[in-house]
């Protein structure tokens, strides 16, 4: 377990526990050196590396199955790595979860929450369960509902909202004790564009006042408005990293994503049954 | 339209074996609970085939006919309740699924039909009715068609019923019903295995089997036990109407399915919106003692869970029946006249309450994460739970002692009984949750309210819910021997025995949570992978 990790190629920032750094160095938010996870014979993360600086909007883009959703979930302790480690705020994650858990906050990919508690009673149960005094949860936990625009909806049970209204609970959920750096899987997925207007101004916020977050999501117009620095995630791999503008070079982010992904056009002469055409003839 | 498809029902078969061996490939030791499942369902199947072959060859005639109208009528209740009850009803072939898909009703009918008879369990079912045919080879082959047609009967009333069920239970709150009102069913059927087989003499039998007789599965046994007597005119007779209602079922059945197939169920319930609430929700004014703390989080959210999720519901429910039941059964059979120390059966319901706390995470699911990245949690919710169990189970202790004091006078005893039964859920939680965090089951989370994990599993979580009985029971022996010590020395010797005890599982409640949480704590992403059925197949 837990190979020492050498700096990465193109990270010139040193292996943090292995190079036993000096007092000069400063940590960024989240160091991920040499990740890997396989299941079964799929290798969903190939030796990942990741230095994301602190107070970043750091986005990680990659379409389907790159593994974005197993790097998050293995960064914050929701996943046994197969090797490599992930330092968040200078400690080891997987050597302590438990002091790392109070600095995060996490919104996993296609989460599921204690619906049958109305969305105030879940916040005081987040608060509570990490023994906060009752007086700061009621206070944040109307605070958050207020700002998040659930406050009408604060006494309906969380299996009646829909899914935009189920990620704001969540996120308030990640956010009730104040962490540092923030990790959201596909935050914006089949939110309406109110919602999101809203997740997008408290998210905003949280970095305006130091807080680090890193999300993952595949709709590249979100990404490149929010983020000041993205990776590009490819078969369990970062394939290109740096700040957005930088990354683009006056194009699109979209195309650059196709072309860094290597998207293949689709062969013309291919598909020619579809909509009724001529082709093979229709099976029984 | 002209061409048949005969490939669909074959198809269906061999997805259905698919879908149990991948599943049990994507566990760990799944493929090991498998071939256990399976080994162990031929092993008795074959035992009880060979005891049922015995049997119906035996002389005693009222307890052969006995054996054939109850066995059949059973083996068709069993069928088709079971699997809805234990939510082990195998989602793997549900309609729903198969919406998008342009399937014609008559082959995928045959093939749910053939697909029902996969599994351990219906290999099981299968091979003690081979019993009576072969019981019965040697006088009469005409039996061959009579268990044919009972198997038939049992598999389309099965089908029928839970295609019915899933079609009318769209609502949420339709569902959470009929998952409350089933157990209730389900538990009188468990009250009967307390009415000791042996408490019956041949009259009872008789009588029982004479009011089976008239309904179909009833019949269809008295005509195995006239077919193989010779008597094929009236075996041919009791066969009607089962040969009636055979195609009425498929028919509804059949229209059942169209429904399903061609409407959209869209799962809506009105928004619940509660009364606006006060500052902290989440705990109860009135239980004070549930303080604004972790475990006082954990223990409210439970108790929430128990009057809002049905799953919860249930166990409560369960708890209640199986606590009150013995000791109400003993009440009635002594016709009031109950010795002093009867009131010692109401640690029996702090016993039984813990055989629902075995899988304490399979009913959080997919949501655990949210306890998982909370922190070093793991105490504090186990705390939590097991104060949400006490609190349901001691009404029902009190209320059962009380009431077993009032009709035999044993008040004395009533302070023992009390303290014995905290001893009992103390000693039985100890082994819980252990079990808990080391065995964690996922349970079925979908739509369909009858969806299960799959043929197979059912057995496998079986072997694993018997061993930690077992050794439940092995803990909860001192418990035992203090009521023993009550009954032969007295009611005060009794108060000294129960605090002993008390001391005891108070102590192996401690232990048990220690070891539990240690191995949680450096098993947190297993224990989540576990139980989130999302992620655990």
């Amino acid at each position: 377990m837990g190979a020492m990790a050498e700096p990465g190629g193109d990270l010139d920032a040193p292996a943090p526990a292995a190079a036993q750094p000096g007092a000069g160095y400063v940590w960024p938010a989240v160091v991920v050196r040499s990740l890997v996870k396989t299941f079964g014979p799929k290798v969903a993360v190939d030796g990942l590396d990741l230095d994301v600086p602190k107070g970043s909007f750091y986005g990680l883009v990659g379409p389907n199955g790159a593994g974005k959703t197993t790097t998050i979930r293995m960064m914050t302790a929701l996943l046994r790595p197969d090797r490599g480690q992930v330092w968040i705020e200078s400690r080891d994650v997987w050597a302590d979860p438990i002091g790392v858990k109070e600095h995060i906050g996490v919104l996993p990919d296609e989460f599921r929450l204690f619906d049958r508690l109305s969305g105030k009673e879940l916040l005081n149960y987040c608060g509570l369960l990490r023994a906060m005094p009752a007086d700061v949860v009621v206070a944040r936990t109307a605070e958050l509902l207020e700002v998040l625009d659930l406050t009408g909806a604060a006494d309906t049970l969380v299996v009646d909202y829909s899914t935009g209204m189920r990620k704001k609970v969540a996120l308030a959920a990640a956010l009730l004790h104040g962490p540092t750096v923030l990790f959201l899987d596909e935050p914006f997925e089949a939110v309406d564009p109110v919602s999101t207007r809203i997740i997008r101004g408290v998210l905003e916020r949280f970095t305006e006042s130091g807080g680090t977050v890193v999300f993952s999501s595949h709709v590249m117009e979100v990404v490149e408005r929010l983020c000041d620095r993205v990776a590009v995630v490819h078969q369990g791999r970062i394939i290109a990293e740096g700040p957005v503008d930088e990354l683009r070079a006056g194009r699109r982010l979209e195309d650059v994503f196709v072309d860094l992904v290597g998207a293949e056009d689709t062969d013309s002469g291919a598909l020619g049954w579809l909509g009724g055409g001529a082709g093979e003839p229709a099976g029984p | 339209m002209s061409r048949a498809q005969p490939g669909v029902p074959w198809l269906l078969v061999r997805l259905k074996v698919r879908l149990v061996r991948n599943r049990a490939r994507a566990q760990r030791y799944g493929t090991l609970l498998l071939v256990t499942s399976v080994v162990a369902a031929l092993a008795v199947g074959l035992y009880g085939a060979l005891a049922v072959a015995q049997l119906v060859t035996s002389d005693d005639a009222p307890v052969v006919r006995g054996t054939l109208v109850i066995g059949a009528t059973f083996f068709t209740l069993a069928w088709t309740v079971l699997p809805l009850l234990t939510f082990g009803a195998d989602e793997s072939l549900d309609p729903d699924r198969l919406t998008l898909l342009p399937l014609r009703r008559d082959p995928l009918m045959r093939g749910l039909l053939l697909a029902s008879l996969v599994g351990p369990a219906p290999v099981f079912a299968l091979l003690v009715l081979l019993g009576a045919v072969i019981g019965f080879a040697r006088t009469s082959l005409a039996v061959v068609p009579v268990v044919v047609l009972l198997v038939l009967f049992t598999v389309a009333l099965a089908r029928t019923v839970s295609t019915l069920l899933a079609a009318t239970l769209a609502s949420r709150k339709a569902r959470d019903a009929v998952v409350i009102i089933l157990p209730v069913f389900f538990v009188s059927l468990q009250a009967v295995r307390f009415v000791n087989l042996t408490f019956l003499g041949q009259e009872e039998v008789q009588r029982i089997s004479d009011v089976l007789a008239w309904l179909p599965p009833g019949m269809l046994g008295q005509a195995v036990y006239d077919a193989g007597g010779g008597d094929h005119g009236q075996a041919l007779l009791r066969l009607l109407p089962a040969m009636v209602l055979l195609p009425v079922l498929v028919w509804v059945w059949g229209r059942a399915l169209d429904r399903t197939l061609t409407t959209v169920s869209t799962g809506e319930t009105s928004s619940r919106r509660r009364r606006p609430s006060g500052d902290l929700p989440l705990l109860f004014p009135r239980l004070g003692f549930i303080r604004p703390s972790p475990w006082g989080a954990v223990a409210a959210r439970e108790l929430r869970y128990v009057a809002r999720e049905p799953r919860h519901k249930v166990s409560l429910v369960n708890t209640i029946l199986l606590g009150a039941g013995l000791p109400l059964f003993f009440a009635i059979r002594s016709g009031g006249d109950l010795s002093d120390s009867s009131v010692l059966l109401a640690t029996v319901a702090g016993y039984l309450a813990i055989l629902s706390a075995n899988n304490q995470f399979g009913l959080d699911g997919g949501a655990l994460w949210l306890d998982i990245v909370a922190g070093d949690t793991i105490r504090s919710v186990l705390i939590g739970k097991n104060l949400a169990v006490l609190l349901q189970v001691l009404p029902t202790i009190t209320v059962v002692g009380v009431a077993m004091a009032a009709i035999s006078g044993g008040w004395s005893f009533l302070p023992g009984a009390l303290v014995l039964g905290v001893a009992a859920l103390g000693s039985g939680l100890a082994t819980a949750n252990v079990i808990s965090v080391r065995f964690p089951l996922p349970l079925p989370d979908t739509r369909n309210p009858f969806g299960g994990a799959g043929g197979g599993q059912g057995c496998a979580t079986g072997l694993i819910l018997l061993v930690c009985t077992l050794v439940q029971a092995v803990l909860v022996i001192p418990v035992g021997i203090a009521a023993i010590v009550g009954i032969v020395a007295g009611p005060a010797w009794l108060v000294l025995a129960a605090l002993a005890s008390a001391a005891y599982g108070v102590g192996l409640w401690f232990l048990g949570l220690h070891l539990a949480a240690d191995h949680a704590r450096s098993h947190e992403p297993e224990r989540l992978r576990a139980v989130d059925p999302a992620r655990s197949s």
